[in-house]
């Protein structure tokens, strides 16, 4: 209970950041694309004027006229692959929907209503949520990383998932509602599976990725009007087709066919963690932009590697301990990451531009200290790596008086030690889970798969064992003690007592290296014993 | 689980499915089995996807009903409810040489009737069939009317920014859609509704085009040319510019909108009075959002014998 109400009062925190935000947003396209929306179909259903008219392939062979024989009419032709030239973060809203024009060669929407990059970070963070794990575990590389090369925790396996999924999101252009109803169809189907996540292979970054590409592959299927083949799905995310196939099939079955769900409750959370996540990241660059000592874009840093590094690597090609039977093989990770060089940046600046931040997160940690709650576990950005949380810290601790400032703290903390250490991952209050599905109402609520622990920043579990241990250690120093106590019972009464005086000798209580100073000091203390 | 059911004679071919007749062995009832072969390549077609998962929501009187699906290696089987015969080939049963007619009023209100019950039951299920058209209406002796293919269909509780324009079989699309719109709602489904019922007085298609330009043409010619006045936003839609002005070249003149009832009256044995006419206007309006819903023209006087029996 208590993790819950940690979790309330953190969801009310961020939000006085946001008007501050709100300024800044008109800069970006995905935030607009609704105003320009009317125009850019007028111009874009010009193209298609040609198109023959829809006939359903069931009466292909009756008396109704056809103009042009068209059998698979709800079928594009297949998306372009991996290797498309990412979407670079544009700022001007007219040169935004020109290139857009000239990217897309097939895909559902012409005009996207979101940032590719963004959303697919979006989808990776929820779907490493969703499977009850944490991105920012990748932080510790030593957990599971030692034993096996399909850990979640692994960042390189983080890096490959996220690629994946920008390069399949370039390729469909699914809309947003469709990507939103996947994650909703990925939580579902892991809480209609009888056995638990591990009926389907584990946590591992491989049954994650291709669970969550078959989340994509239904949610088109079932609510676009442009679909594409198992096999063009294939060519976009590496997935061998029959793998598509299979899991499809036990989708489906698993699902009962009824991937209708006419209330859709989370769509609308899903929709706000979104812009949220979004305002965070934007935010976040905006500070960055601001800078111009700063050339490297800190944004899209990860989006210039796949420019870079033109062999993408997909999850999937590491083969599943569950599917293969070969067994696990080590996967060849074509490139090292490195991370943004955020450490060059002078953190001055970055305090500017983030101070009216600082002064509202502080605002925030001091009413909640005063109802009670932590400041670590209320405060907004501070359960993620971002350099708020550092920031945050340092203002603090400047309260306090401690010799630390804001600069220390940049400079003290290794931003290359984790590349992962820049992404946010959604916010507790903007992952629309954790509202719905670990409530009360919700009695089979799987706590492994949505343990809001991690969002706290702790292991329970892991705390509790430290406890136990911590007691025992205790329990045990006690009975030494006692055991020490008794033994020096029993010798003080055997000896006299003059060797029982002799024992609180004043050298133990007062030394010095200056020996002159030693003696005059043991002649003051033995002056003062001979009175007493 | 294919044993379950005995394969008899092929009802219908297409290339998507192919429909047989079966008979459930264990319990003696009829059902039409709709197999679905699967590609590879393909996957589990979208088409089948949405048929199931909506139609298993969907629990009506006028639905056909869903029953099983049987998922093979290769095959895909969908049991459905045996319906004897669809109101387009009923129709064409009834044509004397090469004269289609129409069918008797009462049971053009009837089918109508039912129709839009099943319609307005998928509309308040926030589901759109977007293929409405008699080889779509299953009916049997008992004179039952039932939706069904709902391969086109698609949820619009949620939003939604990518509606195809390319829905509907051409006689039956609206002329919002015909001019791009893709915007559309419920009001899809009643144009074609309206379609319907023309045809089922006729016995003859109401527009019978063979193309897009067309399709608008005779909708124009018949209902007349929509202008800013009648229909706010109409040159605001995509293929609006160029519709009008190969339709105004067609026509130099104002053409005024015909007389529907007179049209009708000519290919109909009895008398059909206003208030069916009334109906269809109401049905067959070329602004959609002066259509009326599937509710509303249940309310419609005409149907007046029918609500009056049920309260």
């Amino acid at each position: 209970m208590t993790t819950i109400n940690n979790f309330q009062n953190y969801i009310n925190i961020p939000q006085i950041i946001q008007p501050q935000l709100s300024n800044n947003l008109n800069h970006f396209p995905q935030f607009n694309n609704s105003n320009n929306s009317n125009n850019n179909n007028n111009n874009n259903n010009a193209t298609t004027n040609n198109l023959p008219p829809l006939i359903h392939p069931q009466f292909m062979n009756q008396n109704i006229p056809l103009v042009q024989q068209q059998t698979n009419y709800n079928i594009l032709p297949p998306p372009p692959g991996l290797l498309i030239q990412p979407q670079q973060f544009k700022i001007d809203n007219n040169n935004n929907s020109n290139n857009n024009k000239e990217i897309v060669n097939g895909g559902v929407s012409e005009n996207l209503d979101y940032d590719i990059d963004l959303m697919s970070e979006f989808v990776t963070k929820t779907a490493y949520f969703i499977f009850g794990s944490d991105t920012r575990l990748m932080l510790d590389s030593n957990i599971d990383n030692n034993n096996n090369s399909l850990a979640i925790t692994s960042p390189n396996n983080y890096n490959l998932f996220l690629k994946g999924i920008i390069s399949v999101l370039n390729a469909t252009r699914l809309p947003s509602v469709t990507i939103f109803m996947s994650l909703d169809y990925l939580l579902k189907y892991l809480r209609k599976l009888p056995d638990g996540i591990d009926s389907i292979g584990g946590k591992f970054i491989n049954v994650i990725y291709q669970n969550t590409i078959v989340s994509l592959i239904l949610a088109n299927k079932f609510n676009d009007d442009k679909t594409f083949t198992n096999k063009s799905w294939s060519q976009a995310t590496g997935m061998d087709i029959d793998l598509i196939n299979s899991y499809e099939k036990n989708w489906l079955n698993i699902f009962n066919w009824k991937l209708y769900d006419d209330k859709f409750i989370l769509y609308s959370d899903f929709v706000n963690s979104f812009r949220q996540f979004s305002q965070e990241k934007t935010l976040l660059k905006q500070s960055l932009d601001n800078n111009n000592n700063y050339s490297t874009n800190y944004y899209t840093s990860s989006i210039n590697e796949l420019n870079i590094f033109g062999n993408l690597k997909s999850p999937l090609n590491v083969p599943s301990p569950y599917f293969s039977p070969t067994g696990v093989t080590t996967p060849s990770t074509p490139f090292g990451f490195q991370t943004p060089k955020l450490s060059s940046i002078s953190s001055s600046t970055i305090a500017a531009a983030t101070a009216a931040a600082i002064v509202a997160a502080t605002k925030n940690t001091a009413t909640n200290t005063s109802s009670g709650v932590s400041t670590t576990s209320s405060c907004g950005n501070q359960i993620f790596s971002s350099p708020y949380h550092y920031l945050n810290d340092a203002y603090n601790n400047n309260n306090n008086n401690t010799n630390n400032t804001m600069n220390s703290q940049f400079s003290n903390y290794d931003y290359h030690q984790n590349n992962l250490n820049h992404f946010n991952i959604p916010t507790l209050k903007s992952s629309p889970i954790m509202n719905r599905y670990t409530s009360n109402n919700h009695p089979n609520t799987y706590d492994d798969q949505f343990n809001y622990d991690y969002y706290n920043f702790y292991d329970s579990k892991q705390d509790m064992k430290i406890n136990q241990q911590q007691q025992l250690q205790q329990l045990q120093l006690q009975q030494q003690q006692q055991i020490l106590l008794s033994q020096q019972q029993q010798l003080q009464r055997l000896q006299p007592q003059s060797q029982n005086l002799k024992s609180i000798q004043p050298d133990t209580y007062w030394t010095s290296n200056d020996q002159t100073l030693r003696n005059k000091s043991n002649n003051f203390y033995n002056n003062f014993s001979t009175i007493y | 689980m294919s044993s379950q059911f005995k394969q008899l004679e092929k009802l219908g071919n297409g290339t998507y499915a192919t429909v047989y007749k079966g008979l459930n062995k264990t319990t003696g009832v009829y059902v039409a089995l709709k197999e679905v072969k699967l590609d590879s390549e393909e996957g589990t077609p979208s088409t089948a996807i949405r048929e199931i998962s909506l139609m298993k929501e969907l629990k009506h009187e006028n639905i056909v009903r869903l029953y099983d699906v049987i998922h093979t290696e290769n095959k895909l089987t969908l049991v459905f409810e045996y319906m004897d015969n669809d109101l387009k080939k009923y129709m064409d049963s009834l044509t004397v040489g090469n004269n289609p007619q129409g069918l008797e009023l009462h049971l053009v209100k009837y089918f109508q009737w039912q129709l839009l019950e099943g319609l307005a039951f998928c509309h308040e299920n926030k589901i759109l069939h977007r293929d409405l058209k008699p080889q779509n209406l299953l009916i049997n002796k008992r004179g039952q009317l039932k939706l069904g293919d709902f391969g086109l269909a698609r949820a619009f509780g949620i939003p939604v920014n990518t509606f195809s324009s390319e829905v509907v079989t051409l006689w039956y699309r609206a002329p919002d859609v015909l001019m791009g719109s893709r915007t559309y709602t419920t009001s899809i489904d009643i144009w074609s509704c309206g379609c319907i019922l023309a045809e089922m007085i006729t016995g003859k298609p109401l527009f019978p085009g063979t193309n897009d330009e067309e399709q608008l043409k005779l909708i124009f010619e018949m209902m007349g040319m929509p202008t800013e006045a009648t229909w706010p936003g109409v040159s605001q839609l995509p293929k609006y510019a160029t519709s009008s002005a190969s339709f105004q070249q067609q026509h130099p003149q104002q053409l005024q909108p015909k007389d529907l009832k007179a049209l009708l009256q000519a290919n109909c044995k009895e008398k059909l009075d206003d208030v069916v006419i009334n109906l269809l206007h109401g049905l067959l309006q070329l602004n959609p959002d002066m259509r009326l819903g599937a509710k509303q023209a249940l309310h419609h006087t005409w149907f007046s014998e029918y609500y009056q029996r049920q309260t």
